[in-house]
């Protein structure tokens, strides 16, 4: 089921081909309502306000795997 | 003892027994493999046994210990592992016709560390598809069914881990968890499962899922038993780049210490919402457990940790994104390979915007930062560990596991140590679980507690009826 700012199957079938998955309109239109369910949630990560919040995930330059 | 006796045996239980010499690996190991091959075809919770090595190493074992050179509690305890753990010659699937083949020529670390401290491998467990999510018909590979009811899932992704420990077909597992793979199959399967701390166990030669969410642990019939295998398993490994350097202490010193004077953070806000997805049973049989960890001494707060609202949104994100990049040019080249569940989450791993990644990261950082801040306030904090009980197989899609919350990707998010211990059953019968979760690398603390719960509640005079 899609929500009123789910994207369109045409914008959709842009984003899989940009990432390279090579899918035929069957492969497009069955993937599609599990991209729309995570779309949604991601949509509210982008609504929070985070300031200057760092990433969680920091390069580390110290490690040795010869230690 | 019958060979049933045997197998229900605790790895502490059957460690005395085999030290003071009155219990034979060989014999152990064989009452093993004969329950496997009397039950498994039910089960489903291997995907290779190895009969002929198992019992090789029950005799060096024996041999050892009859010349009083014990390694350790593991020595001639058999165990065995979800097949994502590397092991030398050994094939390790992943639970994917894409590994199908895939032969490691070497152990990870965490399976030389058991065999290094003697412990006897059984074989590899089966498990969802690549770690995520499942289970999956289409993946090529057995599905592990739940011993408490075989039309019910035991859980994922550590599948087999749950099953096996459960039924008495092995006295340890290791498990993976990314997103609860550990703690899921440990409350579904009525057992213990215990994700440690980021960093504190190698995950070098486990084929990777999510790199910044992937943890190892491992599942085992007690609390102690856990505690026996982590102190294995734990410590620095120079081979992974995540390692932590943090002291190992000794995880079975303070089990059996009073909880008197401890705090139990529960945040009813999230974790008993008023929300239909999560079973009210559930809910019920988890607050008759926290009655009585007050009963022992600990005082119950209530807390509130908002962020907590988000990780559904954050911990997908950051998942598939990592294992599309583990899994693009498999993807590209032979998608067929996969399973359809797997194929269709990674592919919407890849469909993410980069914006999307960092700031679901960012989302995480407040998690962390949110969480040490309670955990000022309180020792430990407490929780159902899933919010239903396992469903039937036929309720079971590619969206089942996205659609209902999760009560255990928190704590892959923020990383810290998590535990599930079985409290209770619903009255249809099927098992619940309650997590205790404490600050990084204190997993004395959260052992003591679920110790301290398990002692008195002794679920675990309790096994499957098969």
């Amino acid at each position: 089921m899609t929500t009123p700012d789910a994207i369109s199957l045409e914008q959709f079938q842009i984003l899989t081909e940009r990432a390279g998955l090579n899918l035929t309109p069957d492969e497009v239109t069955a993937l599609k309502p599990m991209y729309d369910f995570h779309a949604a949630q991601i949509r509210s990560l982008h609504e929070i306000p985070l300031d200057a919040e760092d990433l969680a995930v920091s390069f580390s330059p110290t490690w040795d795997p010869q230690a | 003892m019958t060979a049933t006796e045997l197998c229900y045996l605790t790895i502490r239980e059957a460690s005395s027994r085999l030290q003071s010499g009155q219990l034979s690996p060989v014999d152990l190991t064989r009452a093993f493999l004969d329950r496997i091959e009397q039950l498994d075809g039910t089960l489903q919770s291997y995907i290779t046994v190895l009969p002929e090595r198992a019992m090789a190493a029950a005799r060096t074992a024996e041999a050892d210990l009859l010349q009083g050179h014990a390694k350790g509690p593991l020595h001639g305890i058999p165990i065995a592992l979800k097949d994502l753990y590397d092991t030398q010659g050994i094939r390790t699937t992943a639970s994917s016709r894409v590994m199908a083949d895939r032969v490691p020529t070497e152990d990870a670390t965490t399976t030389a560390r058991l065999e290094a401290a003697g412990a006897i491998l059984l074989g590899k467990l089966s498990m969802h598809e690549f770690a995520l999510g499942g289970p999956d018909p289409t993946c090529g590979f057995p599905l592990a069914r739940n011993p408490w009811n075989l039309d019910h899932i035991p859980g994922g992704s550590s599948s087999g881990s749950g099953a096996a420990v459960a039924a008495g077909l092995c006295m340890g597992s290791l498990g993976s968890c990314t997103g609860g793979s550990i703690r899921g199959p440990a409350a579904y399967s009525s057992i213990v499962g215990l994700k440690a701390t980021y960093g504190r166990v190698s995950r070098y030669g486990v084929v990777p899922l999510s790199w910044s969410l992937d943890h190892c642990g491992p599942m085992t019939w007690t609390v102690e038993d856990s505690a026996l295998m982590l102190q294995a398993i734990a410590g620095y490994d120079p081979k992974d780049p995540t390692s932590s350097q943090a002291p190992v202490p000794d995880y079975t010193a303070t089990l059996g210490s009073s909880i008197k004077g401890l705090t139990i953070g529960v945040p009813r806000h999230f974790f008993f919402a008023d929300d239909p997805r999560i079973d009210r049973d559930v809910l019920t049989t988890v607050d008759q457990a926290l009655q009585v960890l007050e009963e022992l001494g600990a005082r119950i707060q209530e807390v509130t940790i908002p962020t907590l609202d988000y990780c559904g949104a954050a911990q997908p994100v950051i998942m598939l994104s990592e294992a599309f990049a583990y899994h693009e040019q498999n993807l590209r080249t032979k998608p067929e390979a996969f399973g359809e569940m797997v194929r269709a989450r990674f592919r919407t791993g890849g469909l993410f915007s980069s914006s999307d990644y960092v700031q679901a990261q960012r989302v995480r950082n407040v998690l962390k930062r949110q969480c040490a801040e309670t955990l000022r306030q309180v020792d430990v904090l407490a929780s159902p560990t899933m919010s239903s009980p396992a469903p039937a197989f036929s309720e079971m899609d590619a969206m089942t596991t996205a659609r209902r919350p999760s009560f255990t990707g928190p704590y892959n998010l923020t990383g810290m140590p998590a535990i599930s211990v079985p409290c209770g059953f619903t009255p249809s019968g099927l098992p619940v679980g309650l997590q205790i979760a404490g600050k990084p690398f204190d997993e004395p603390t959260v052992l003591r507690v679920a110790y301290a719960y398990e002692q008195q509640a002794r679920w675990f005079d309790q096994r499957p009826p098969i």
